[in-house]
């Protein structure tokens, strides 16, 4: 075996030589190696239960009772439905897919013959062609070395001083490459590159996603070249930014996500419905490229997978995020003899909030007198004004609710309905003041969508706040907010508990109003 | 074996806010108990588990080595195990030893030994795999008597989610435990052996062995393993 001399490497070089291993690499180990690691591992796994789990689990004994009772169930349901797995009908996916391919080429097709659309993206890539060809090698400069130079000439300082001179034009020098046997190679390197750049541009948009990307044609997968079309070339007022969680100092861009796309009409309907198929596609690809070879699928979860000690999906399929188009969810089929079941917790976040909170209100609802047929949502949306009309012209009434009345609303006012989910789960900092565009500092539960709110960096609108759990606040320039809402200073963006609520940064006045004005003049008089 | 104790190098170590885990910097790993078996006749399997397992004051620690990360794939295997108690570690090497294997699944099961692992999911998977290969339903399942995941603790009781914060073993026994990770002792072992995937640049290769014959005869052993295992791969199972 060789002998390695790992101390010849510096820190990058050995950064380099080295990947991570997986657990297939481990197994490959020299029996001797193999068993020592395993025994090490274990013996951290011990002692890292032992020393440092323990003592939490004795200080949390209803925590260490979940685990055992229901964690260790859930993780065994988990490793039994991987074994078992799913049965795919590959035949139904593949006719799916092959629907999905021509509803994505027409999908492509009404975005690229958009007038609007069309001309931004020509005038995308009419500017990646005018780099291009202002690239181009400039011939006089050019080194020709069959061709006679001056001769070399030298400078008082000592050092050698070449011009080269041109002797031809452009044209003749296209002819001259054409016809000399020893062209010269950095120009008729930038002709192929236009002629090819040419080529691809007249065969544009049906290229590979690798030559789009190659040549850097505009990319309708491109979140960037989509930002330059919506907001540069098209003009699309700036509704929702991103903001970077990761890195809260970089800039916020404007967002082109599916709900940023949704207040663009036309224009952004054509890309959401493109994005759903392509989404879908990539989807069936990925599912497909992992069946085993009986058609069956093994999905993985992480156990727990986030924060909040959720499941979430593992091995590079996730069974939580899949697409609910009929067409796709259609090819997962029961084993012969057997049925799929759906299974969805009723109204799980209001009964544990009501289980919580004993509010007088939910347990009108989900408490013990409460009639079966009340729904939450409903209830909560029939008492709105303008809003809860078409509940109560369905026949909702709260406080007497039919089955009839319930299957209406649900039918006829869907989305209505989602909107009040989200109002009702999504409740509201009762009475904190926000900056208002044109009214100034008024409760945040009187923000009515539409609005102007002032984020801390710009005014942006809002469908209106979220109540995130109840927390303790603190006043930050007079607004309560929770320590670790985040705030932009003049430092860059701080949790508020962090920041100095003197280099917090203000919104700006689009004009002085009556009240400034106002004080302003009386302290002059008081001056005076 | 190639573990350092934090003490020797503290100010090296991982701060991190956790609210509820401590740090436990005293710890020691039992490098020289480890009791290890490159061979183990069936008919000691019963006593060598036993005297492993038997007056333990904690749960038993099991891990497993896999020759893949899916359970599922009916061509990967169990190459090694190994349980931890309060009192011993045992480390047994099952590779082209479903028998030995299935004895150990066997004792396990009957004794109801209390298991924890750290991703009980992974290692569940496999040992139920091997146990129950002709199950279909999950009541068909003869489950084994796990108590717990190291994994899933520590990320229920590790919920601050600062940057860069993980889960992993190593992660653990950097932060918590405070002993020096081997990671990169382990990576070079990989490397000798020409398990790690990833081509090595030649450069690195000449510093690393000196000589160019020793990186074509290098190079030609790590070329031999892998046809070794596509052919291992293309051969089909015997079933």
């Amino acid at each position: 075996m060789a002998v390695f001399n790992w101390d010849a490497l510096n820190a990058e070089e050995l950064k380099a030589a080295l990947s991570a291993a997986d657990p297939g690499q481990i197994a490959g180990l020299d029996t001797d190696y193999l068993l020592e690691y395993a025994a090490e591992d274990t013996d951290i796994t011990w002692n890292f239960y032992q020393h440092i789990l323990v003592p939490a689990l004795d200080k949390f004994k209803a925590y260490a009772d979940y685990h055992k009772e229901q964690m260790v169930s859930a993780i065994t349901h988990n490793a039994i439905q991987q074994l078992l797995g799913i049965w795919i009908d590959v035949t139904y996916m593949e006719q799916h897919r092959e629907k999905l391919l021509l509803l994505q080429e027409e999908q492509m097709a009404a975005i690229f013959n958009h007038k609007e659309i069309k001309a931004g993206i020509d005038s995308f890539n009419q500017a990646v062609l005018d780099n291009l060809l202002k690239s181009e090698p400039e011939v006089k400069y050019h080194k020709i070395p069959d061709r006679k130079p001056e001769p070399v000439k030298f400078t008082k300082e000592g050092q050698v001083s070449r011009k080269w001179k041109a002797w031809y034009t452009l044209e003749e020098e296209v002819e001259r490459l054409t016809n000399d046997p020893v062209p010269l190679p950095r120009y008729v390197k930038f002709l192929e590159k236009v002629k090819d750049f040419k080529d691809k541009l007249a065969l544009y948009p049906n290229l590979t996603d690798a030559e789009i990307k190659y040549y850097n044609l505009f990319s309708v997968k491109s979140p960037d070249d989509k930002r330059w079309l919506f907001y540069d070339a098209l003009r699309m007022p700036v509704k929702v930014t991103v903001f970077n969680k990761h890195n809260p100092d970089a800039p916020k861009k404007p967002s082109v996500d599916e709900s940023a796309m949704l207040g663009m009409g036309e224009i952004g309907k054509l890309f959401i419905d493109w994005q759903s198929s392509t989404k879908e596609l990539q989807f069936i690809e990925s599912l497909v490229s992992r069946l085993d070879g009986d058609d069956i699928f093994h999905p993985q979860f992480k156990i727990p997978g986030t924060y909040t000690g959720r499941l979430s999906g593992n091995g590079g399929f996730s069974m939580q995020i899949l697409p609910k188009t009929a067409g796709f969810l259609e090819a997962f089929r029961p084993a012969p003899g057997h049925k799929l079941v759906d299974i969805d917790v009723s109204a799980l976040e209001p009964v544990v909030l009501t289980e919580l909170s004993r509010d007088a209100g939910l347990l009108s609802v989900y408490g013990p007198n409460a009639s079966p047929y009340a729904d939450i949502y409903l209830t909560v949306g029939s008492r709105l004004g303008n809003m809860g009309q078409p509940f109560r012209d369905c026949g909702y009434d709260y406080l007497n609710p039919t089955k009839e009345a319930v299957a209406k609303c649900k039918k006829e006012h869907k989305n209505l309905r989602g909107i009040v989910k989200k109002l009702h789960l999504s409740c509201i900092a009762e009475g904190e003041l926000v900056q208002v565009r044109r009214h100034g500092l008024i409760p945040i539960d009187k923000v009515m969508c539409g609005m102007l709110v002032w984020d801390g960096q710009e005014w942006v609108t809002t469908d209106g706040a979220i109540l995130k759990g109840v927390k303790d606040i603190i006043q930050f320039n007079n607004i309560g907010m929770t320590p670790d809402h985040e705030v932009l200073t003049n430092v860059g963006w701080e949790i508020s508990e962090r920041a100095n609520p003197l280099q917090c940064i203000k919104p700006k006045q689009s004009g002085y109003r009556w009240a400034d004005v106002w004080g302003l003049v009386c302290n002059i008089f008081r001056v005076l | 074996m190639n573990c350092k104790h934090s003490q020797d190098n503290h100010s090296n170590q991982v701060q991190v806010p956790y609210a509820i885990l401590r740090p436990s910097p005293n710890v020691k790993l039992r490098t020289k108990e480890y009791k290890k078996y490159p061979t183990l006749p069936l008919h000691l399997v019963q006593s060598v588990l036993y005297k492993a397992t038997v007056n333990s004051t904690t749960p038993i620690i099991i891990d497993l080595e896999t020759t893949s990360a899916l359970a599922h794939n009916k061509k990967d295997a169990v190459a090694a195990v190994s349980l931890a108690s309060s009192h011993s570690v045992v480390s047994i090497n099952v590779k082209d030893n479903h028998k030995l294997w299935l004895a150990i699944l066997n004792y396990l099961y009957t004794k109801s030994v209390p298991l924890i692992a750290h991703n009980t999911s992974f290692d569940m998977a496999w040992m139920l795999r091997d146990f129950n290969p002709n199950a279909l339903y999950y009541h068909e399942f003869k489950l084994f008597n796990f108590v717990g995941c190291t994994y899933a603790m520590y990320r229920h009781l590790a919920t601050e989610g600062f940057r860069g914060q993980q889960w992993s073993l190593d992660y653990a026994q950097k932060t918590l435990l405070q002993i020096e990770s081997n990671k990169i002792e382990r990576n070079k072992k990989l490397v000798e052996q020409g398990l790690i995937k990833k081509r090595i640049s030649n450069d690195i290769l000449l510093k690393l062995l000196g000589s160019e014959e020793e990186v074509s005869k290098y190079q030609q052993s790590v070329t031999e393993r892998e046809s070794e295992d596509t052919e291992d791969e293309d051969t089909p199972e015997e079933d």
